[in-house]
């Protein structure tokens, strides 16, 4: 096909989620909470950060997988997300007669991490490829500049 | 001989408005007439109304006339403005389109600008039918064909307002006033407008002796065209006449806007009555009918002028702003919209804010709790309180109703909402409100101290708690973690927090049923107001349910079955790949949407005993309907389901087989709920249910009604989800009674779906114009403040048991310090602010929960029955207050003063020893025990 008959349509969206940062930093605040627990902050602190983190952590680690991007809806299964992991965490070491607030804790913290990690891992893939790239295009700039200046043939790339 | 006061020069244009081809004919008679004019006119400008080709053949085919085009807005306001404008004369006349002027009408003009006070003429108007005229149409009602009709002067005589057809101004009054009004004039074939009118009311201000004159020498010939002569068109001119009129009124004042009417209708229409039956009865039946018409169209003109006066109470005119169109209407040009000034967001934010006010007044200011009465809250609740709840529901209704309204105002009302209705008593009340939140309460207490559920407990009450850990647990954490001692100090919030977090998925779930923000909106507010059950306080039920909502909402938003649409075969590769990248997307998120859905259902399954099975009853009927996707999806909940309750559940399973097995299928009995003893009751309490009862009926037929609507206008399919999930938790009523308690919950599980069809009653199926919205719109306001009215009833009618007094709640921890472990405690009820000693280290014995004939000993010879149960154990205490009398004389589980009975026996008896006596606790034990040494005070 033509290059005339390419429709031109918005590229599609790769996959979505937080970035990288965002991720980090999610994986963080369950640490952060289990320090301030552990450290004995003052209640208000503490409150914020075991509401905080019991609530949303969890969850939004395991939203971040979704692609489709609606906010209300990432929100409402964040929570609700969280709060059933934390129910069957919690619940599980009850059974067991071993629970305490900072193991509980801990688990969640290290699940959270976990599911940030997969989740980065997919990313980061393609994050490496894109500075690939970048690397190549610096070192090997003048083959790029040498395919430009030619003139262009009928593209056979282009034919889905 | 020249007079030193002669009239000054009067060279007057002639301005004539055309805005259609069709009236090629009439336009060239009328500027024939003008150019057979006796006196000539200085100038004839012919202004085009926005139509091209009219304005090209004129500019053709016409000679001695100046056309131009109108640079006003459409209409023919805009049209005359450009005219006088354009007009160089002393005096501009206005002649219509489809209309002739004699041939002395000028000369007759002129004549009459006599005195500079002289700020107007106008003239006389004949109709000049083109077919016959009616034999029923009245002269008093020419006007309605733009003549002028019987009851106007017959020689010079100063009037308010002139005809349009035939009227004339001097320039210098056109200047000063600005012209005609945009906003009212007629465009094309619209039937209603009075900028005559208001412009003449507004020249006769102009100086202080300014005067219009009426000189029917100055005649003019109005075409009147077949279709103006119909009873349809009469009716119609008459009522939009009226809508005019009040708009006159509003904007010219009561004096003048109405004054020619009043005299109009008030004599010269009687009058005219009169003699339409007196010839009738000479014999001209037409006149008859000619009376006929009278009395109709003075009515329609009337009724058409209240219904202006009651729409604009309501709005306020702004002549010269741009229309303002909704999103989903189109409105033809030129005609009036006047902003709404009571749905503005203006309006919304202020009575927002002065709701606030009014409730932050109310908490600040205190409420008498001690003084509640059966009724509970609702018997002290101050006027402030009401009116905060008034102002909140009249501005929610009218932001509501809004298609631009914004959601962030939306939302704010909402909240507003939920803090008036459950902060309210979490703030008032200075402990936990509502014994079971208490029970709850004290078994995360035990779980925190015993790092673990206690299986082995051996309190059968206990049981159902310690089965399904979920809940306790998790705030078991929450309050160990943020370093609390007890989630005592939180638990009050629970109703609040828990109806907040229910917005989210219910929204969500309301958007796979309509994209109208109305309906959303107004289904969360019906789900709020019909939530009396009180499910929301700290508890494994709220928790669940809003578990339930989220996994309902996942459930509906992404399982449904498979929709027909894919991607067309002559799009190009791109869009192909766009839509298979979409569809890739899709489907690999509903495989996490999967994940998500069973890892909540785990939750629910663990936390709860009642929501997995509404769950799953919901998950089946979808599946059967072929609503669902994934079928694999109820069997997933079933083992999570059966699951737990084979592997977590056993003791509680062992303990109550029997009893499960005795309740299954027996509808009757699982249904029969309520008042232990009706008869006892206080009257107040009946009261209370039956508002219960109430409420929930007309939730329920609202939503019946809704579907039934919808099904009317063809959406069944769309909607038919909300009502297969309505219909699904009553399948719960076949199972189990649920200690009574089933009836409640499935209205809990059924309401969200209830509301939403109930509030699609309140839209349009089809939307078809501004009126009929009106009665929507009034529905809406009138049913939700009567849900509300019911709701209050329902939800803090029982207060009085549900309150502890905050000295009840120190005697009984008086009593805990007292008390040595194993020690029994016996109280007429069980609803009690017991908190975790008592479950842990104490037993104890309500009388009332046992068999009838034990308590009716208890009742004939208290003191005696009392003292045998105190020798059962080596200590033991008795327990009479406040809120077992509340229970008692609400539910009737005694006779009426029995309980007072029972206690005044028990004091008065020597054989028992007070150890704590006050206004709302006695405590007492054995005078024979010398445990305690002395009475203690709290």
């Amino acid at each position: 096909m033509s290059a005339a008959r390419v429709q031109q349509v918005p590229a599609p969206r790769r996959a979505g989620g937080a970035p990288l940062p965002l991720g980090l930093l999610l994986a963080l605040s369950g640490w952060v909470a289990v320090a301030i627990v552990a450290s004995h902050a003052p209640v208000p602190l503490r409150t914020i950060a075991v509401f905080g983190f019991s609530a949303s952590g969890p969850g939004l680690a395991l939203t971040a997988f979704l692609e489709r991007r609606d906010r209300l809806e990432r929100f409402v299964l964040a929570v609700a997300l969280s709060l059933s992991v934390a129910s069957l965490v919690s619940e599980a070491f009850a059974l067991a007669h071993r629970f305490t607030a900072p193991t509980t804790l801990v688990t969640l913290a290290a699940l959270t991490t976990v599911l940030v990690a997969v989740h980065a891992r997919a990313r980061l893939a393609g994050v490496l490829r894109r500075v690939g790239q970048l690397l190549a295009r610096a070192f090997l700039g003048n083959e790029e500049e040498r395919k430009a200046a030619m003139p262009p043939r009928p593209d056979k790339e282009v034919v889905a | 001989m020249t007079d030193v006061l002669a009239p000054p020069a009067c060279a007057i244009s002639v301005v004539v408005c055309a805005y259609t081809e069709e009236r090629w004919d009439e336009i060239n008679a009328a500027l024939d007439s003008l150019r057979a004019q006796t006196v000539p006119a200085e100038e004839i400008i012919l202004v085009v109304d926005h139509s091209p080709s009219l304005l090209a053949r004129a500019r053709r085919a016409l000679t001695g006339v100046n056309v131009i085009a109108s640079v006003g807005r459409p209409g023919l306001s805009g049209a005359r403005n450009t005219g006088y404008e354009a007009a160089h004369g002393d005096v501009v006349a206005f002649l219509d389109d489809d209309a002739t002027a004699a041939p002395d009408w000028l000369e007759q003009l002129k004549r009459t600008y006599q005195g500079r006070e002289v700020a107007g003429v106008g003239g006389l108007v004949v109709p000049n039918w083109v077919d016959r005229r009616p034999g029923w149409f009245p002269k008093e009602f020419d006007w309605v064909v733009g003549c002028s009709h019987s009851g106007m002067p017959s020689s010079t005589a100063d009037v308010r307002n002139f005809v349009g057809a035939n009227m004339s101004f001097r320039r210098d009054v056109l200047v000063g006033l600005g012209g005609f009004a945009g906003v009212l004039g007629r465009n094309g074939a619209d039937a209603s407008g009075c900028e005559e009118t208001e412009l003449c009311i507004r020249a006769s201000t102009w100086r202080e002796h300014s005067r219009l004159v009426y000189e029917p020498a100055a005649r003019v010939e109005h075409r009147v065209p077949r279709a103006r002569g119909t009873w349809n068109y009469f009716l119609r001119r008459c009522y939009g006449e009226g809508r005019s009129k009040a708009l006159v009124r509003k904007i010219a004042g009561a004096h003048h806007g109405l004054s020619e009417e009043r005299i109009h209708v008030r004599r010269t229409i009687p009058l005219a009555v009169a003699r339409s039956i007196g010839e009738a009865l000479r014999g001209r039946p037409v006149a008859g009918l000619r009376a006929v018409a009278n009395v109709t169209g003075t009515g329609v003109t009337v009724l058409g002028y209240a219904v202006g006066r009651v729409t604009l109470l309501r709005q306020v005119a702004r002549p010269h702003e741009e229309p303002v169109a909704p999103r989903t209407k189109r409105l033809a040009p030129g005609r009036i919209v006047m902003r709404t000034w009571l749905g503005g967001t203006a309006f919304g934010l202020a009575a927002l804010t002065l709701a606030l006010a009014l409730w932050v007044t109310t908490i600040v200011r205190g409420v008498p709790l001690d003084r509640m009465n059966d009724l509970g809250l609702v018997s002290v609740l101050p006027a402030t309180y009401w009116a905060a709840l008034v102002l909140i529901t009249v501005s929610f209704c009218s932001t509501v109703r809004r298609m631009e309204s914004s959601k962030a105002l939306l939302t704010a009302h909402v909240v507003l909402l939920l803090a008036i209705l459950h902060v309210t008593p979490t703030v008032l009340y200075e402990t936990l409100r509502y014994s079971w939140a208490w029970k709850h309460v004290a078994i995360t207490d035990g779980v925190i101290a015993n790092h673990g559920v206690n299986i082995a407990q051996p309190d059968p009450n206990l049981v159902a708690y310690q089965d399904w850990p979920g809940f306790f647990t998790l705030n078991a954490l929450l309050s160990s973690g943020s370093g609390f001692a007890s989630p005592l100090s939180y638990a009050g919030w629970a109703p609040f927090v828990s109806e907040l977090s229910y917005a989210g998925p219910l929204i969500l779930i309301f958007r796979t049923f309509s994209a109208d923000q109305r309906i959303r909106w107004t289904a969360l507010w019906i789900f709020y107001l019909g939530n009396w059950v009180g499910q929301d306080y700290f508890s494994p039920q709220g928790y669940a349910y809003f578990l339930y909502l989220t996994v309902i909402a996942v459930s509906l938003r992404h399982f449904t079955a498979a929709r027909a649409g894919a991607a067309s075969l002559d799009v190009g590769p791109a869009a192909v790949e766009v839509a298979a990248e979409a569809s890739r997307q899709r489907r690999h998120d509903r495989r996490l949407y999967y994940l998500f859905a069973v890892i909540i259902m785990a939750a629910i399954a663990s936390s709860h005993q009642l929501t997995p099975f509404m769950m799953l009853s919901a998950l089946v009927l979808l599946a059967l309907f072929g609503r669902l996707r994934y079928k694999s999806l109820p069997v997933v909940a079933l083992v999570l389901t059966v699951g737990w309750i084979a592997i977590g559940a056993r003791t509680f399973m062992k303990q109550n087989i029997p009893s499960l097995i005795k309740g299954f299928g027996d509808l009757l009995s699982n249904t029969a709920v309520q008042m232990v003893n009706p008869g006892q009751a206080s009257s107040l309490q009946l009261f209370g249910s039956e508002v219960d009862r109430l409420l929930t009926a007309a939730v329920i037929l609202l939503g019946v009604v809704g579907f039934l609507w919808r099904w009317r206008s063809g959406q069944q399919r769309a909607w038919f989800p909300a009502a297969l999930l309505c219909a699904s938790p009553m399948l719960a009523l076949a199972a189990n009674s649920y200690g009574g308690e089933i009836v409640f919950r499935v209205v809990l599980f059924a309401l969200p779906f209830l509301a939403v069809l109930a509030a699609s009653l309140f839209v349009p199926a089809h939307y078809r114009g501004r009126r009929r919205s009106s009665w929507h719109n009034a529905a809406r306001l009138v049913v939700v403040a009567g849900l509300l009215g019911g709701f209050i009833v329902s939800y803090y009618g029982k207060e009085r048991t549900n309150y502890f007094p905050p000295q009840e709640v120190r005697s009984l921890a008086a009593l805990y310090r007292l008390a040595p472990p194993g020690s029994l405690i016996i109280a007429a009820t069980g609803n009690q602010p017991w908190p975790l000693e008592n479950y842990q280290t104490y037993s104890d014995y309500y009388f009332t929960a046992d068999t009838p004939q034990v308590l009716a000993e208890v009742i004939k010879h208290p003191v005696s029955v009392l003292a045998h149960d105190l020798t059962s154990r080596r200590n033991a205490f008795l327990v009479f207050d406040t809120t077992d009398d509340a229970v008692i004389e609400s539910t009737g589980l005694m006779p009426r003063g029995a309980y007072g009975a029972v206690e005044r026996a028990v004091l008065a008896s020597p054989r028992f020893k007070v150890l704590l006596k006050n206004p709302t606790t006695v405590i007492l034990e054995l005078a024979s025990r010398a445990t305690t040494t002395q009475p203690v005070n709290a």
